[in-house]
């Protein structure tokens, strides 16, 4: 009753399509009911909404509003291929146009005569880009096959690049605080970036035996697994916090670790905390990895003549690395965040923005913090997929054609 | 007999420690001799602007209400996506859930704060909504688990829609669902720690404020508190859990 071919024919049976209704429904509802610009005259002085019509004038306005219309009548007829590339298109045309328009309404707004405004995006544009989102996804099922439907992914993704990269946005408020402190931004991105991979790199560096001592000797892998579950649950604050006073003290005591950097504020307990939380997945995944071999699957190779180093990277390995891949992505994941927060004990990267940005009450600031500690996330995620994918047994002829 | 003692055996250690941690927490004058041993050049050694106790009582509100709010709203979302009438929207929701899972809760936290404000309430609106993915997560995967063989049985049987959902996919996915709120409820603890960074007060406010006074013995008194706290909820939900899957375990050959 649940399969995966299910709600497509159901979808059939009753004609029209409720995610694109509600996607084209919301976004015209974010383009007339609420505000589409979010301005303000410095970058700490209070909100001010603009709307659609104020922001856009008459002429864009209407060409953003009459392929919601139209989205919204193709989502009431007959569902059919066609069909579904024209949705799959007019919502591609939705979001880009969207933010193309903010960028236009910036540059009019806090161009270059007025470089104290700051212009963001309103509910009413946010809202614009998630009925487009709706629609995008609610023909993608049927239309993804379709080369056609692939040009049009690729030609979004190009567009949005090509938005951002061209300059268009650059009046956007966080476009503007990003110009400010580019120099700073590279280096702390380059700081994130560095502190996430030792982390996990630390992390299978010694999650990796751990997890195989823990599948090879059943006694030990319940305690092990039971210490850094319960090291996981610790909140990531409240392990940075508990590593400051030790720290500190190995720092005092030992000056030629306090020479190396050591103490109770930096690096030193960020990366000791996020690698002691990069430990759960790995861990975890390890053990789960080496179970998928067949216990019977062993004992033939055994019989065959293999010795125990043999069977270790011809059988169980292979079988393994996919899942431990995606342990180390879980892990990736996590560590991009919890940097983020470590930057509360004096660690540097993105996080550093976020928090200056709340002690500041600067948005904007908080902004360039957030948006791409989660951009960084959600690459790190799809790229690890990627890799666990092929290194999946017959990964590799999976993906050529 | 054997039964009742294996529900002892799962009770007791999470339910002693809840004792034992609110026992720990309302000691307010053994943490102060205690921190002061540790830390004896610090002149305040406790946070001075309110007790343990009324921090991880505001603490245990923010993540109650936070997560109350997306236990209850992920069930009833997660239900209605698998309805026939909802299903469209299935596709959609597993997009979006996985998603934000990946986002980082920090993240989520800080971006309330420029569009909400600063204080309680934002907080917890950013908790909940962090908190909803894994509940609405494990809400469809859990109703999605339940066999198409055993829905066929019960419509044979002439059991109504309701009937299905209430007696027959409900209990069966009872413990994914469960097992999704309690990855709400930890990660919860865990960020409404940061949640004093936008004023939200709780076990984050001592950790904060001594980061900023650079006093150890703040950050260790408040890093102490929280640690606990998620340990104990996480013992007492997976107790809850196993006390599930125990009742699934004792059901089936009947």
């Amino acid at each position: 009753m649940y399969s995966a071919g299910e709600p497509a024919r159901e979808r059939r049976a009753h004609g029209f399509d409720r995610v694109a209704i509600a996607g084209a429904l919301l976004g015209l509802y974010g383009l007339f009911g609420c505000s589409y610009l979010t301005v303000r005259a410095t970058r700490i002085s209070a909100p001010e909404g603009i709307s659609a019509f104020a922001a856009l004038g008459f002429g864009s306005l209407l060409l953003l509003s009459l392929p919601m219309a139209a989205s919204l009548a193709f989502s009431l007829v007959r569902r059919r291929r066609r069909r579904d590339l024209a949705l799959a298109v007019l919502s591609r045309f939705i979001v880009l146009f969207c933010l193309f328009e903010v960028g236009v309404a910036a540059h009019g707004i806090a161009g270059p005569d007025n470089p104290f405004a700051r212009v963001s995006p309103g509910p009413g544009a946010w809202l614009v880009v998630m009925g487009g989102y709706m629609i995008m996804s609610s023909c993608r099922e049927a239309a993804r096959s379709r080369r056609t439907y692939k040009m049009f992914c690729w030609g979004f993704w190009a567009g949005l690049a090509l938005l951002v990269f061209s300059g268009q946005l650059n009046d956007l408020s966080i476009m503007k605080e990003l110009a400010n402190r580019q120099d700073r931004f590279a280096g702390e991105l380059a700081r994130h970036l560095l502190l996430s991979f030792s982390a996990v790199s630390l992390g299978l560096v010694l999650g990796f035996p751990l997890g195989l001592l823990a599948f090879r000797k059943k006694a030990a892998g319940t305690g092990i697994l039971a210490v850094v579950n319960t090291l996981q649950t610790v909140p990531s604050l409240a392990l940075f916090g508990l590593l400051i006073a030790p720290l500190a003290w190995l720092g005092r005591s030992f000056p030629a670790l306090s020479a190396a950097g050591v103490g109770g504020i930096g690096w030193t307990p960020a990366l000791v905390a996020l690698s002691i939380y990069s430990l759960l997945p790995i861990v975890h995944n390890t053990i789960v990895g080496f179970h998928i071999l067949d216990p019977s699957v062993r004992e033939a190779g055994k019989g065959m003549g293999m010795n125990s180093w043999q069977l270790f990277t011809r059988a169980e390995m292979p079988l393994a690395l996919p899942v431990i891949a995606a342990g180390v992505r879980i892990s990736g994941v996590q560590a991009v965040g919890n940097t983020a927060v470590a930057a509360l004990i004096g660690a540097g990267g993105l996080g550093q923005f976020i928090f200056q940005g709340l002690g500041e009450a600067a948005p904007d600031l908080v902004l360039l913090g957030a948006l791409p500690t989660v951009l960084l996330a959600v690459s790190v995620d799809a790229i690890m997929r990627r890799v666990s994918e092929w290194l999946r047994p017959g990964g590799m002829e999976a993906l050529s054609p | 007999m054997n039964g009742d003692r294996g529900r002892m055996m799962r009770w007791l250690p999470p339910l002693s420690g809840v004792v034992v941690y609110f026992f720990i927490v309302s000691a307010e004058p053994w943490w102060e001799s205690f921190l002061r041993m540790l830390f004896p050049s610090e002149s305040t050694v406790i946070y001075a602007r309110a007790t343990l106790l009324h921090l991880v009582m505001r603490h245990l509100l923010l993540v109650g209400l936070s997560s109350g709010a997306a236990t209850l709203l992920g069930l009833v979302a997660g239900i209605c996506v698998t309805r026939s009438g909802g299903r469209d929207f299935l596709p959609i929701v597993d997009d979006v859930t996985s998603i934000g899972q990946t986002f980082p809760p920090v993240a989520v936290l800080s971006l309330a704060a420029p569009i909400m404000g600063f204080g309680f309430w934002p907080a917890v609106f950013a908790l909940f909504l962090y908190g909803l993915m894994p509940v609405l997560r494990n809400t469809t995967a859990g109703i999605r688990s339940v066999p198409g063989e055993v829905l066929e049985a019960a419509r044979g049987m002439g059991m109504s829609p309701l009937q299905i959902l209430v007696h027959v996919e409900l209990p069966l996915a009872l413990k994914v669902i469960v097992s999704g709120v309690r990855v709400s409820v930890v990660i919860g603890v865990g960020t409404a720690t940061i949640g004093a960074a936008i004023g939200a007060g709780g076990l984050g406010a001592p950790i904060i404020s001594g980061l900023i006074s650079d006093n150890p013995a703040l950050v260790m008194e408040g890093a102490v508190a929280a640690a606990l706290l998620a340990i104990v909820a996480d013992s007492l939900l997976g107790a809850f859990e196993r006390s599930l899957s125990a009742t699934q375990a004792k059901r089936k050959p009947a």
